[in-house]
């Protein structure tokens, strides 16, 4: 099973400034895939080259093995919700089905008119007058309804109440349940940690941090003890933030081996935590690489 | 895509075939009385309400303009504002056919409403023609089939506009202008040249009695040299002692100049050759229309993403 996006050396340049560059990852089939970075990250921009609605300015990019975009059965696989949710404000709820039913060959009619009914949207109700979390209900259906292999989701929840936004993930589940590959980007790290199996962390228009989510958190710890030089850390313990007062260090650290040393106080580390420590490392800390991060004092 | 093409398009549609019903309703109701009074004897005058429906011919000139502000400039700047192209170009259809659906609708829409309104108009003013001169730049641009070619021009334009500009009222001036600029281009460099013009002798200095549009005038002396209107003057008053003080100064420079052999040649569009500069006008707006269709095509596929 090919993966659901592969990208290597990507990168996308509006006028002067480059939005991703020399970006390379691999997202997984199979799994919902949460894609986490600050505003300007690069993640729409990724995000809408792996749609086809931008071509690279460099590098390659595959989704389910083939270049995105430009022909109608590589559209036909992908499903997508873009962000703020784009609906014809003047077409019904009703129109947007019969959109998707005359846009897409695969339509399954019966699928998204169940989504439809379960939430309780008026098919004659016109678009522009919905609520948000039925603007992101109504476009999941017609995204839903063209059956794809792959749904990506660029920020479906930031404009959602945390009610309407907890529905809405919760359908997300119940999709991945049923073997649709999900990619979602969102800087709510608490929904990311909800519904995702696996995060790619995206700073600088470069991945940070990319695992499962399981393996990430195993492979972390947060250590406590007597102030000390992280430069004499074990070599297999890749210091990724570290803070320092007078007498105190507490580092966050990545090894595959426990941690033997007496002195610290190991405990595990929370995704938030860890995410936000990898968007704000140097980007030397990034997976793979030899880390060796300033050393910051705090008083 | 079709019934997308249509549903986003119809209420437009609705609104401008409308005003064409009305429109052609009260051209098909007046006709008798211009033609009655072109027919009867006299210079045959149109007074009140039908000088307003003659001025439907001047509407026909700014309506590809219109069509090009109002269907073509928003066809993509809508979609961009809204960021519904979003949401349109990830279902399963590529955006060029997604363009080429949408083009294909209004395109047809476009020729329909202006053949009608052009042919019924041109049939409303045939009286009117049969005195006067069709072929010349006040009445040739609002008869027959041109119309439409400048409007699927104005059109296409204005979708280039839009797919450019991505904001809907920098789209639309831009039609605007970039329409009527190439139509006074055309109306004044390119028609005189476009079937060429036929070249008539006609005395100096006297009436011509052509019918037709009169591209250029020019006076040539007895060997067929160029010479400037003036320096014919004075050649014709040193040769025949024309002076102020003679009678009739026009008819005596005329006479003189059919002796010395001077006279002016005109290059003029006849009247008969109205409908060959028609086609030829309306098939060079056709090559624009696709010449802006096709980069139209390229900007979406290679600059919009």
């Amino acid at each position: 099973m090919s993966a659901a996006i592969e990208t290597s050396a990507v990168g996308k340049r509006y006028g002067r400034a480059w939005a991703l560059r020399d970006c390379t990852l691999t997202v997984p089939p199979g799994r919902v895939v949460g894609l986490v970075g600050a505003n300007g990250a690069g993640k729409s921009t990724l995000l809408h080259l792996a749609v086809g609605l931008l071509r690279p300015t460099e590098g390659q990019i595959a989704v389910l093995g083939r270049a995105p975009g430009d022909d109608a059965t590589q559209l036909a696989r992908v499903g997508f919700l873009a962000q703020d949710v784009p609906l014809y404000s003047r077409l019904s709820v009703g129109d947007h089905l019969r959109l998707g039913a005359e846009l897409n060959p695969g339509w399954d009619e019966r699928v998204a008119r169940a989504r439809i009914d379960r939430v309780g949207l008026d098919p004659s109700q016109r678009a522009g007058g919905l609520s948000g979390g039925q603007r992101a209900q109504l476009a999941l259906a017609v995204a839903i309804g063209k059956r794809p292999e792959l749904l990506i989701l660029d920020e479906p929840v930031a404009s959602l109440d945390p009610l309407a936004r907890r529905e809405f993930l919760a359908d997300l589940m119940e999709l991945a349940a049923d073997g649709l590959s999900i990619v979602l980007s969102s800087h709510l790290l608490a929904d990311v940690e909800r519904v995702c199996d696996h995060l790619i962390v995206l700073a600088g228009g470069q991945v940070r941090l990319a695992g499962d989510v399981d393996q990430l958190l195993a492979a972390h710890k947060v250590l406590t003890g007597p102030r000390r030089d992280p430069d004499r850390q074990p070599a297999d313990q890749t210091v990724i933030q570290q803070r320092h007062t007078d007498r105190q260090s507490t580092m966050l650290v990545r090894t595959k081996q426990p941690v033997l040393d007496p002195s610290w106080t190991v405990s595990d580390v929370g995704l938030e935590e860890l995410v936000l420590a990898y968007m704000a490392a140097p980007s030397a800390a990034t997976v793979g690489r030899a880390a060796a991060p300033r050393l910051r004092s705090v008083t | 895509m079709l019934w997308l093409s249509w549903r986003q398009f119809r209420a437009q549609a609705a609104l401008a075939f409308g005003a064409l019903v009305i429109v052609i309703v009260a051209l098909v109701m007046t006709r008798g009385h211009v033609v009655d009074t072109y027919s009867s004897a006299g210079d045959g005058d149109l007074t009140g309400f039908y000088v307003w429906l003659r001025l439907l011919g001047t509407a026909l000139i700014g309506l590809p303009a219109v069509i090009g502000a109002f269907w073509g400039a928003p066809l993509l700047t809508r979609e961009f504002e809204d960021h519904t192209h979003r949401l349109a170009w990830t279902q399963s259809v590529t955006r060029n056919r997604w363009l080429a659906t949408k083009l294909a609708l209004i395109g047809a829409a476009t020729v329909v409403f202006v053949a009608v309104f052009a042919l019924v108009f041109t049939w409303w003013s045939a009286p009117i023609d049969s005195t006067g001169n069709r072929i010349g730049t006040a009445n040739f641009a609002q008869r027959g089939i041109v119309p439409i070619g400048y409007a699927l021009f104005g059109l296409t334009l204005g979708a280039l506009a839009g797919t450019i500009l991505r904001r809907t009222i920098p789209a639309m001036a831009a039609a605007l202008t970039g329409f009527f600029l190439v139509r006074i281009v055309v109306q004044k460099l390119v028609r005189p040249h476009l079937i060429g013009t036929e070249a008539v002798s006609t005395p100096s200095f006297g009436s011509n009695g052509l019918h037709g549009w009169i591209v250029s005038t020019r006076t040539v002396d007895a060997a067929g040299r160029t010479i400037s209107t003036k320096a014919a003057e004075t050649t014709l008053t040193a040769a025949c002692d024309i002076t102020r003080a003679t009678a009739d100064v026009d008819g005596a420079l005329a006479a003189c100049a059919r002796r010395l052999g001077i006279h002016d040649v005109a290059q003029v569009y006849t009247s008969d050759r109205f409908w060959t500069l028609q086609v030829a006008e309306l098939g060079l707006f056709i090559a624009l229309t696709a010449l802006t269709a096709a980069v139209c095509f390229w900007w979406l596929d290679n600059r919009t993403s």
